[in-house]
């Protein structure tokens, strides 16, 4: 009878990301602006960095609180690729994902030699490193001021001087990334990923490898964020450092992940177009200047924590409908 | 030729010798007591075995291979599970995802991985609460708990720390006549204890530690009757008892 019921809390959390997917799907034929249309494909881009946080901080318990640095590499590689080696800017959808993910494997030794608040602090630490290597390697990455991409209006079949095809591709994106850490979470990873989180000594007498599924979780999270950060630039057409590796960014896809729920991760598909329309909104009514966003996003961090620690998609999942 | 041969094992915690120069063999089959006070290095003599500790001095043999030096996943790889004293359940999973995971290490086709577990649940008599969460189970249930997890990684040796401590008569009856079971199967068991009921009942064979250093080894009967042990463990009145 109880799995029944679990089996239905999970096929809920299925109906639900595949809803909001079709609703994404049917919203530019509702005629919606430019401008709603560019605010859900910001959404999309933080959803698919948000779903990848959950697999590493949520599922495998290592709370990265700099998922900037795998983001901003994949910022910054699509802009490199394109000054440095006159290639095309869409590259760094395959060049983004994969240094993000070598990165991962690097940095991981030391990290995971490293507990609990520890290892956060110590990611929140290489986040900062490779924000100041942005700022400070003028020559390669423009510094603060940062480097134009140059524009390219068509590749394969995506068409870049139209919204709607932007908008789609990045859709498709988020819908087979989320998909395929679904997948991932779901399968003997995802139980190998929560047995350290619970107790990494139980785990090893399951004869789990922790550094090593450590390593695989962190890899997957870096390649996924990687993505979206790729995707990030190639849309805005330009990168600095604090939009790639600031703490902003690293904020909101960590808030975003809690939000929906740290170890679900298709919550990202509830608070990730939530979250961004509330600080779009916030933005609209108080200007950027005041900084009143990153206000709210504080204060929602303490009330999420307090009211629904394990996240929104739990609240829709137990609603009886 | 043992399934498990330890040889001179000596480990120590700054100036203190938690084993010292500790030697025994387990036969294949072989259900091996283990007692001892509070502190005689018990349960450090588990945390060698499985990797959790490497001994100084010493060496393990199982199957015919060193494992000193191995991590402890490599050796529940290679076929010794344990049990933790102080119960180490994956406290956010249910009770089937628990046994689930450990079933993962031999079978890695999740279908098959489930049905694993459903049968290990049922035959260590935790089929009715699969989905309690381990916070929500009793002592007793919670040691049967570690248990199945233990035996789902299809152990050749299994070690048991106190797995009956604490639980009521009626309840050590049950879980012993599991134990008994598990050894009918096949697998080699080292059960760390101080239920001398049970030790007496169940064991082939028994090693006395105190201070770290084996003091005596032997049947039940030999145990009880040896003055060192009674000296050191059991006391006199067990003796008149």
């Amino acid at each position: 009878m109880k799995r029944q019921q679990l089996v239905l809390r999970k096929s809920k959390r299925f109906n639900v990301f595949l809803l909001v997917t079709v609703i994404l799907c049917l919203v530019p034929q509702l005629g919606v602006g430019t401008y709603i249309l560019r605010i859900l494909i910001l959404s999309l881009v933080f959803l698919i960095a948000t779903s990848a946080w959950c697999l590493i901080s949520g599922y495998a318990g290592q709370i990265n609180l700099a998922p900037t640095m795998f983001f901003g590499l994949g910022v910054y590689s699509s802009a490199l690729v394109a000054r440095h080696l006159g290639l095309s800017p869409w590259l760094g959808l395959l060049i983004g994902p994969l240094l993000a993910a070598s990165f991962a494997l690097i940095i991981g030794f030391p990290l995971f030699r490293l507990h609990g608040a520890y290892f956060a602090l110590a990611t929140l630490a290489v986040g900062e490193i490779l924000y100041y290597v942005m700022v400070n390697g003028v020559w390669f990455s423009g510094g603060t001021v940062g480097l134009q991409i140059p524009f390219t209006p068509k590749v394969l079949f995506v068409d870049f001087n139209d919204i709607y095809s932007q908008y789609y591709f990045i859709l498709v994106l988020a819908f087979l990334s989320t998909y395929i850490l679904y997948r991932i979470a779901m399968s003997r990873l995802g139980y190998y990923f929560m047995a350290i989180r619970d107790d990494e000594d139980t785990a090893m007498s399951m004869g789990i490898n922790v550094l090593k599924y450590k390593e695989v979780a962190f890899c997957l999270s870096g390649f996924f964020t990687g993505l979206a950060g790729a995707f990030y630039s190639n849309f805005l057409l330009y990168v600095e450092p604090s939009m790639a590796f600031g703490i902003t960014p690293a904020l909101t896809i960590v808030i975003m992940g809690i939000l929906g729920g740290a170890d679900a991760i298709l919550g990202a598909w509830i608070s990730a177009p939530l979250l961004t329309f509330i600080m779009e909104g916030l933005r609209l009514l108080f200007g950027a200047a005041g900084a009143y966003d990153l206000f709210t996003l504080g204060i929602l961090i303490i009330l999420i924590i307090l009211v629904i620690p394990r996240g929104l998609i739990r609240l829709v999942t137990a609603a009886k409908i | 030729m043992g399934i498990l041969e330890v040889k001179s094992v000596t480990k120590s915690f700054g100036g203190l010798k938690a084993l010292s120069d500790v030697t025994f063999d387990v036969k294949q089959g072989e259900l091996l007591g283990v007692i001892g006070p509070n502190g005689s290095g018990k349960t450090t003599l588990f945390n060698v075995i499985t990797g959790y500790y490497r001994p100084e001095k010493g060496s393990i043999w199982f199957n015919g291979e060193n494992i000193v030096g191995l991590k402890p996943f490599q050796i529940a790889k290679k076929g010794i599970a344990r049990t933790f004293q102080i119960v180490r359940p994956l406290s956010s999973l249910s009770v089937f995802d628990n046994v689930l995971t450990a079933s993962l290490l031999r079978e890695s086709n999740m279908h098959r991985a489930r049905e694993r577990a459903s049968e290990i649940l049922k035959y260590v008599g935790l089929s009715d609460k699969r989905e309690a969460r381990p916070s929500e189970l009793t002592i007793a249930d919670r040691r049967k708990l570690e248990v199945a997890r233990a035996l789902a990684i299809e152990p050749r040796l299994l070690l048991l720390d106190e797995t009956l401590a604490g639980l009521l008569p009626s309840e050590i009856d049950l879980t012993l006549k599991l134990i008994k079971s598990i050894q009918a199967n096949g697998i080699t068991i080292i059960m760390v204890e101080h239920v001398m009921r049970a030790i007496m009942s169940a064991c082939e064979k028994v090693i006395v530690l105190d201070h770290g250093e084996m003091i005596a080894m032997g049947t039940p009967v030999e145990i009880a009757r040896d003055k060192k042990v009674v000296a050191a463990y059991l006391g006199a009145e067990y003796q008149l008892a």
